[in-house]
């Protein structure tokens, strides 16, 4: 089992972040999730950099990202990724609040490859994030972990 | 402000042509008068004749001069209120695109930020239920779960809201669209509701409408809706959906049910933003659904209306404009 696929939540609200956690727990992926409390963190993590220098140095299978974050929001954060050629590779769900018309087009048009509304019912709230976590950390293959074993 | 307004407006007409104008009047009134002196001159030394025709000539020029320097005059005001009223409606517009982008904004923030503690209420009541289910008894248990049904309740009032506040503010996107496949597309979004239950539909042709075509799928999705709830209790529902002609300028729809109906008594009631004529617990919703519907209808230019026999059906009536495509109809 230790060859689970890590996922990198971009959460900045705490409460949030332990429903979101607990939702993983259940399908006991959750020491596999690293956490990002906002938009730089998860920049941070993505490029090794500030407090992820030694960080492991495999991507994350997926990326959970919240969009209404301090300092860099989730749209920033998607567009940098995608916008990376290594980062680019790396599946981006979008776990938002809202289901407003213009953040969903706009991270498709950044590129995201999911977008969730984060249900106010705390059953499917957990039923989403088992589906995705299920989907994208177990089912789903990821980009080869390594490009540089590639070329 | 309005002073501002009425100098800037007023600069551009001031200029060079009307001055040149009054200057060209003013030596015809001189003529007129000339004219009309010389005239009096004459009668007065005898010429009368000759002094009438020029006495009457300065008196008429002077006049049709005068005339028409009024109606110069009154022309001038004409574009100067244009101009004013023109520039009050560009600061006004201004002012409301910066209101609506202010209302954007707070919904925008109202779903975001709104949602949040609602969706942790709900949630952490939850996994205490789970986690402290057996220490709970009944009670305790009851309290637990009215919580979070409260808090998911809140969040559906919100996004209804949300919902209603868009239908107001959206720019209608007007163009030909058909009734009747708003109708079936409505029936289909609905069909879990219409699962297991016997039906019988009654559908009439349905014409094609100038309208913003969301919106009106809306309005059938929300009717249809409300015709399937409150029929619930039949053991047969019947619903009927159809065109009246009028001799007005409008063309009338309506959706016809067998359901419980309402008082008409409380009518007016009816359209209202959160109003409800059932208890919650005999019929569900957030009593935002035909306040959606009177909203969109009468942003097109039409009516809404309603009938009802106390449990014996109901009948929702809508109207739209006659379109007459190349008409005039904004």
């Amino acid at each position: 089992m230790s060859d689970l696929k890590r996922i990198l939540l971009v959460e900045d609200d705490e409460r949030d972040l332990e429903l979101t956690l607990t939702a993983l727990e259940e399908y006991h992926l959750a020491n596999e999730v690293a956490v990002a409390y906002d938009g730089e963190e998860a920049l941070d993590y993505l490029y090794r950099r500030g407090n992820f220098k030694t960080r492991i140095s495999d991507n994350p299978a997926v990326v959970l990202l919240d969009l209404k974050m301090p300092k860099v929001d989730g749209l920033e954060v998607l567009r940098q990724m995608k916008a990376d050629d290594e980062l680019k590779m790396i599946p981006v769900v979008v776990l938002s609040s809202s289901a407003d018309a213009q953040d969903v087009v706009e991270s498709y048009k950044l590129g995201v490859n999911a977008y969730v509304v984060k249900p106010v019912d705390i059953q499917q709230f957990l039923e989403a994030v088992k589906k995705l976590g299920l989907f994208w950390a177990v089912i789903n293959e990821p980009p080869p972990r390594r490009m540089s074993k590639l070329e | 402000m309005m002073g501002t307004l009425h100098d800037k407006a007023q600069e551009p007409k001031g200029g060079p042509s009307h001055s040149h104008f009054h200057l060209l009047q003013l030596v015809v009134m001189i003529a007129a008068a000339l004219f009309f002196f010389t005239g009096v001159l004459s009668i007065l030394l005898g010429q009368r004749p000759f002094g009438m025709v020029y006495a009457g000539m300065g008196a008429a020029v002077a006049l049709l001069t005068k005339k028409i320097a009024d109606r110069q005059r009154a022309h001038k005001e004409l574009l100067n209120l244009n101009e004013e009223l023109d520039q009050r409606v560009k600061e006004r517009t201004a002012q409301l695109a910066v209101a609506n982008k202010e209302l954007e904004a707070f919904s925008y923030s109202v779903a975001h930020d709104l949602r949040a503690p609602l969706r942790h209420m709900s949630g952490f009541a939850d996994l205490l239920q789970n986690h402290a289910s057996a220490a709970l008894d009944e009670k305790g248990r009851r309290y637990l779960q009215i919580i979070s049904q409260s808090a998911q309740e809140m969040g559906r009032l919100i996004d209804d809201l949300l919902q209603f506040s868009r239908t107001g503010r959206t720019e209608l996107q007007k163009r030909v669209v058909s009734l009747g496949q708003l109708v079936d597309e409505a029936r289909h979004e609905l069909r879990h509701e219409m699962q297991g239950r016997d039906i019988i539909w009654k559908l009439g042709p349905l014409p094609e409408v100038h309208a913003d075509r969301a919106m009106l799928r809306l309005v059938w999705v929300n009717l249809i809706s409300n015709a399937l709830k409150f029929t619930r209790h039949r053991e047969q529902a019947q619903i009927e959906i159809g065109q009246r002609s009028s001799n007005n300028n409008e063309q009338l729809f309506f959706i016809r049910d067998n359901g419980v109906g309402f008082d008409m008594k409380y009518v007016n009631k009816l359209f209202g933003v959160f109003q409800r004529l059932h208890r919650k617990q005999e019929f569900e919703g957030t009593g935002i659904g035909l306040a959606n519907v009177q909203r969109i209808i009468l942003r097109h230019g039409g009516r809404t209306w309603a009938e009802s026999v106390m449990d014996s059906g109901a009948t929702f009536w809508f109207s739209l404009p006659n379109y007459s495509p190349g008409g005039n109809k904004r």
